[in-house]
């Protein structure tokens, strides 16, 4: 399956289907429509500050 | 700056004109209100569970007027959930663990400079430990980025 173009959903109202596209997350304004979304980048930078402390904490629950 | 809300804040919205001032006091004054999903998803099993519709329609009101932003479905909120789970081991409500994960995980995407409040009416909240503050810090994620306070309605009050 293809990467989906996480930006390409921008602007656009937050459905089903919009969602399937923002993978990582996002932010939804009151009226439905999506402001921000997450990029694959910045899930990657945030996962990788976690990652030492993430093998500690599943070590710990062996 | 920020102020992600706690599902128990829209609730007291509802019967303390205090608290529903103060929330339009912080959306006047130019700061973004977020709800994370799981609290639209606790208000609504709790109006639902208990048949109390009126109380929210009321919180539906209230949304409508201050427009708050929604976080959808964040990747690192699962990360922080199991961080937040294993770090402060007292019997802290699970579901609030949720909203913090998703506040935690928003607010460290983004390096830009704004202040991020959790604002809760849950004194017990008030003294939780977070796994990426404070002196017994464990992670990284917030290097370099504002970090996540805890805040009840009389902390926020005093950021004014």
């Amino acid at each position: 399956m293809d990467k989906p173009d996480t930006m390409s959903v921008l602007g656009k109202k937050y459905t089903r289907e919009t969602a399937r596209k923002m993978p990582y997350g996002g932010l939804v304004n009151s009226e439905g429509i999506i402001v921000e979304v997450i990029s694959e980048d910045q899930a990657k930078a945030q996962f990788n500050a976690c990652k030492e402390h993430l093998k500690e904490l599943l070590a710990d629950m062996d | 700056m920020r102020v992600f809300l706690d599902a128990d804040v829209l609730f007291d919205s509802v019967n303390d004109p205090r608290t529903s001032t103060l929330l339009r006091r912080i959306k006047n004054a130019g700061h973004e209100i977020i709800l994370p999903f799981s609290v639209l998803g606790e208000i609504m099993l709790i109006c639902i569970s208990e048949d109390r519709e009126d109380d929210l329609l009321c919180i539906r009101n209230i949304c409508s007027e201050l427009k708050p932003f929604f976080i959808v479905s964040l990747d690192q909120s699962a990360i922080c959930n199991l961080c937040l789970k294993d770090f402060d081991k007292r019997s802290f409500n699970r579901t609030d663990k949720d909203h913090l994960a998703h506040a935690m995980a928003y607010s460290s995407a983004y390096g830009d400079g704004k202040e991020n409040y959790f604002l809760t009416t849950d004194l017990y909240l008030l003294d939780m430990m977070l796994p990426c503050v404070g002196r017994h810090r464990k992670c990284g994620l917030f290097n370099n980025k504002t970090v996540l306070k805890i805040v009840d309605k009389d902390g926020i009050r005093k950021l004014f």
